[in-house]
């Protein structure tokens, strides 16, 4: 590994990926290599534990693609769900081998997987089929950079009265996935930055369905997958599933399509539905024909039988009948666990 | 022992018995709410000056009767992620509840103070 590979895979885990599963790739090999490997210290202390480690060949660089491979995949997105219209071209898109053919040049696959911090424009990192080893399922990944003006400073010339404005160019990464679970859906993933709007948002995933369009005919063979019922389930539910899950915030509509949030304080305070008035409010809005357009959902580390590591936020339905927000980094089998138990209520 | 303890207070500071006992009855009157800004003080329902209330929150805390915790405000005054004990736990990033990201720097962190367990 040469200095400069080092850097970047430093700045990635660094800025990309959580302490606490840097600690857990460490402690892992720590029983056998006591005197190399530490689990002490900060994050800067524990990625150079982890450069000392493969150095030794204790951890094999692979195993630090793959942190990073998973802090990008779950977590921290912005995720659309869409369902196959006809299972019959199911069969099409369950060949993953074609579909890469199709979407990426073949002198850029060859590549794979690539790692980069920032790209300089868009660029496709990664196609896997199956991905993690899932039947006829596919992963493809891409990098892009998101820019925007940040004012620092501002002054007046007080000698002609001009304004003088200092901006400066904030950049975030962007990691685009698109991915096939070789049965009926296709999830788009679309990584969040702080700077993002309903318009950045859907200008991204415009992006993402354009440059897919050579495989994947998005508008022809699929449809939004659409959580309304979902979302409403959830909410008339939650008394009942209170050790699974509780709600933070609901978007109601009315029937003359009004609408009102309704939401807790933070969330370190009581759920939505311990105060009595946000209860009574949101069952009026149910009795009146009204329906939870969106909500937000904390699924519960204690009721999970320690699949979930912390509590886990999840927004259903904010900008797109079809998608989900995760706030947090997680890992696959927390993503597995959130996504069977909102599917227990479809 | 709250109550005990303020009118102790109130005997050695007469001058800001007044703001003590305002203080006492906000979170008496708001038993499901955990902190309150001095700022909140700062209003003609009160008629406090600004020197008076920092005073008295600063004797508040040298008696372990207020501690401060900070909170994390968005540009509509909406309280984001949870309170924090110090300034240092803060990341650099939050998240609202409806999963917006905010740099630090786009955020307020308001001092505000809660009760000491008594």
């Amino acid at each position: 590994m040469t200095d400069k590979q080092k850097q970047v895979y430093s700045d990635i885990l660094d800025s990309q990926v959580l302490s606490e599963n840097i600690h857990g790739l460490l402690k892992k090999y720590k029983e056998d290599n006591r005197e190399i490997i530490k689990l002490s210290g900060n994050k800067g202390d524990l990625i150079e534990n982890l450069f000392e480690a493969v150095e030794n060949n204790i951890i094999e660089l692979h195993e630090i693609q793959n942190l990073i491979k998973d802090s990008e995949e779950f977590g921290d997105q912005y995720i659309y769900l869409f369902s196959i219209i006809d299972s019959k071209s199911a069969n099409k898109y369950n060949d993953g081998k074609q579909i890469g053919n199709a979407i990426i040049p073949a002198s850029v696959s060859r590549n794979f997987p690539k790692i980069m911090k920032n790209p300089s424009n868009l660029e496709w990192v990664d196609f896997r089929f199956p991905n993690r080893g899932l039947e006829n399922s596919w992963l493809v990944k891409l990098y892009d950079k998101k820019t925007r003006e940040v004012k620092e400073n501002e002054r007046i010339d007080a000698s002609n009265g001009l304004r003088h404005v200092t901006y400066r160019k904030k950049e975030a990464r962007l990691v685009y996935i698109a991915q096939w679970d070789g049965d009926e859906e296709l999830s788009l993933k679309i990584s969040r930055t702080s700077f993002d709007s309903y318009k950045s948002l859907w200008k991204s995933r415009k992006q993402l369905t354009d440059l897919l369009n050579k495989g994947v005919d998005l508008q022809r063979d699929f449809t939004k997958t659409d959580l309304s019922d979902t979302i409403n389930n959830i909410l008339i539910n939650s008394e009942t599933s209170r050790n699974i899950y509780i709600l933070m915030s609901a978007k109601l509509t009315d029937s003359h399509n009004g609408s009102a949030t309704i939401s807790t304080y933070g969330e370190d305070e009581l759920d939505l539905l311990s105060d009595v008035s946000r209860r009574e409010a949101i069952n009026a809005y149910l009795r009146g024909n009204g329906k939870a357009r969106s909500l937000v959902v904390k699924f519960l580390a204690e009721g999970s039988d320690n699949v979930l590591t912390k509590d886990i936020t999840v927004v259903l339905g904010r900008h797109d009948i079809n998608e989900m927000i995760i706030s947090s980094k997680i890992s696959p089998q927390e993503y597995k666990y959130v996504r069977r138990k909102i599917e227990d209520f479809s | 022992m709250l109550g005990e303890k303020l009118k102790i207070l109130a005997k050695e500071y007469p001058q800001y018995s007044k703001i003590f006992e305002a203080i006492l009855d906000w979170f008496e009157r708001h038993p499901n709410q955990r902190a309150i800004t001095m700022d909140h003080f700062y209003s003609d329902r009160y008629s406090f000056s600004i020197p008076d209330i920092n005073i008295t929150f600063m004797i508040l805390k040298e008696n372990a009767i207020l501690k401060t915790v900070y909170r994390v405000i968005d540009e509509d005054g909406s309280k984001i992620s949870h309170d924090f004990q110090n300034l240092r736990d803060i990341p650099h990033q939050v998240d609202t509840i409806w999963g917006d990201k905010k740099d630090l720097e786009d955020v307020d962190v308001v001092p505000f103070y809660a009760l000491e367990k008594h």
